[in-house]
């Protein structure tokens, strides 16, 4: 019986600065081939473990990013760590987004402030197989201009896709847009039957973009969610992460709408 | 079939100490608690059943899973299984369903090697219920007073004698190996089978097909809670835990730990940034309420209850899943 409690000790190869409050982790773990939207279990021992979610396409197989937002006991001592450090993971958990499902159709990306982490693995994914795919829209607002995480990524993916950005309050240097993500919605007209919608961020976020989504007729099954759960254990035994009968870590992190719709405590 | 004497039960679990640790029913305080046999404990058979539930033995309150050293470069896992067979004795027929329920969870997907490693390397002896305790209602559930699978022996009272029902070949083995058995007659399964039927007359019969949870009343209920948590401790069917990470100040080494955790606790739920998507009492309490009769239903395929009665004998607040489900379950 293999132990999956067990976590592998790797070596962090880099650490980037997101933003104020986010430090991405770049580990030594090679050709991993997880789906984009799965996460890991990170240790830092005599800490304790988080969920995180993978922040890098699986096409980059020489190392894994974890984005961690400095938030809680765990995630302090993450961003206290440096180049060299050793950290624990194990993983990949969950069920990632439905890559082969959407293959061929345009996509929506939506993200608020650290809810970007997933997504990105995803977008990155699609940037590396262009030809898979159909037009990309992004739209992504965090509550600065500061706050925006993978803003080295930003050229890079208006060079390829459609970015609309939004920042919840104004800041000095910022001449973007400012206002609620799910705002952004009007500035989109996608051909709603070929397009699906990807959505991560926190719940209140969530629940607006869905509310938007409904308003422009997304059906049900066409809108993908990325929750966020205490998932301790990350393998269905914890029991700690459960929306009704489902578990996040196993049956999730991602579930489009039409699954999780009607449970208790979908958006708390 | 076989039997034995009574009095031959305390004499068999002595032989079985040579080469097992064994586990039985003794008083401590007056009150019923499962504990491993030492020198100078007395087994009692007079019980309806233990306070805590067996569930301690297979996913102990705390346990180790893991150590590490400080610079994180060695992990190795504390192996915390005892390498001697074990015999449970005593264990009640609603207990050996809540074994049959974690092992669902366990099984599921990745499997837990510590509980299954416990589960794997522990005989059953199931004792049969012929009397109900006050708050029991197995019935409800099909979860007892008689037992069919679970076990690798079952006992059953007939009087001056158990009946003795193996399920499994090692149960078989145990049974043919040892000198205290004799062969059963079949006025003693009659005996038994009444007995048996007796004891499901004195217990609550509620139709559970087709059901469905009735929030508004089972919401009164919750408002009573006094966040106690003792429901969730001592429910032989309650898994959910927590992990926790502790250094030893001077060895700067450390070790990861579980321990129990209770869906009751407003923290169970609580991310990291203050995020908690299950707030307040009555989303708790229905939540616990929902996964029991619901949730592990629609996911398992087995109710998360099986009536031991446990949490209605220790709630101090009074509240009774019997009484839920008299009342909070609408056909």
């Amino acid at each position: 019986m293999s132990n999956q409690y067990i976590p592998q000790t790797v070596e962090i190869l880099g650490i980037l600065e997101e933003s104020r409050d986010v430090k991405t982790l770049r580990l030594d773990v090679r050709n991993l081939r997880h789906e984009p939207g799965q996460f890991m279990e990170l240790s830092v021992f005599g800490y304790g473990e988080i969920p995180v979610s993978i922040s890098s396409s699986p096409t980059l197989e020489d190392y894994i990013d974890l984005s961690v937002k400095n938030v809680g006991s765990v995630t302090s001592v993450v961003h206290e760590a440096e180049p060299g450090d050793t950290v624990g993971v194990r993983g990949p958990y969950g069920r990632g987004f439905p890559v082969r499902e959407v293959g061929g159709r345009d996509l929506l990306f939506i993200g608020g402030g650290i809810g970007l982490a997933p997504l990105r693995s995803f977008i990155d994914y699609i940037r590396d197989e262009r030809d898979g795919f159909g037009d990309v829209s992004i739209l992504y607002g965090a509550r600065t201009a500061d706050d925006m995480v993978f803003r080295q990524e930003f050229d890079d993916w208006r060079s390829m896709f459609d970015l609309h950005l939004i920042a919840d309050v104004e800041s000095e240097g910022w001449y973007g847009r400012v206002g609620f993500v799910n705002e952004l919605l009007a500035d989109v007209s996608p051909d709603i039957k070929n397009t699906y919608a990807v959505v991560c961020g926190p719940s209140i976020m969530m629940k607006s973009v869905v509310k938007g989504l409904k308003d422009m007729q997304f059906p049900d099954e066409q809108i993908i969610l990325s929750f966020e759960r205490r998932m301790k254990c990350g393998i269905g035994k914890c029991g700690h992460c459960n929306i009704g009968d489902r578990y996040v870590c196993v049956d999730g992190p991602v579930f489009s709408y039409d699954k999780v719709r009607g449970y208790r405590e979908i958006w708390g | 079939m076989k039997k034995i004497r009574e009095d031959d039960v305390i004499k068999l679990l002595n032989e079985l100490r040579k080469k097992y640790e064994v586990i039985a029913p003794v008083k401590l305080d007056g009150r019923v608690y499962f504990k491993t046999l030492g020198e100078g404990d007395v087994l009692t058979l007079d019980y309806v059943n233990s306070v805590v539930s067996p569930k301690d033995f297979f996913l102990p309150q705390k346990e180790r899973i893991l150590e590490f050293s400080e610079s994180g470069g060695e992990v190795t896992v504390e192996d915390e299984l005892s390498s001697k067979k074990r015999v449970f004795f005593g264990i009640r027929p609603c207990d050996v369903n809540a074994l049959l329920i974690l092992d669902s969870v366990a099984r599921e997907g990745f499997e837990d090697p510590y509980y299954l490693g416990r589960r794997d390397n522990t005989l059953l002896i199931s004792l049969e219920c012929v009397e109900p305790g006050d708050d029991c209602f197995c019935s409800v559930f099909n979860t007892g007073p008689s037992l069919d699978e679970g076990a690798d022996l079952v006992f059953t009272d007939i009087g001056d004698f158990y009946l003795v029902k193996s399920l499994t070949d090692e149960g078989e083995r145990l049974v043919s190996g040892s000198e205290f058995f004799r062969k059963a007659t079949g006025g003693d399964e009659e005996t038994a089978g009444k007995k048996r039927k007796e004891c499901v007359k004195g217990m609550e019969s509620l139709d559970l097909r087709n059901f469905s949870v009735d929030e508004e009343v089972v919401k009164e209920k919750a408002k009573r809670c006094l966040y106690c948590y003792s429901c969730t401790f001592i429910c032989p069917t309650c898994y959910c835990f927590d992990v926790v990470d502790r250094m030893d100040l001077y060895s700067r080494n450390g070790e990861r730990m579980r321990f129990w955790d209770s869906c009751m606790n407003p923290s169970f739920t609580e991310m990291a940034g203050n995020f908690n998507p299950r707030d307040g009492m009555v989303g708790r309490f229905m939540n616990r309420i929902n996964h029991k009769l619901r949730y592990m239903r629609d996911r398992y395929g087995v109710y998360g209850c099986v009536g031991c009665g446990r949490c209605i004998r220790n709630c101090p607040a009074g509240i009774s899943m019997l009484e839920i489900l008299r009342e909070g379950v609408r056909k």
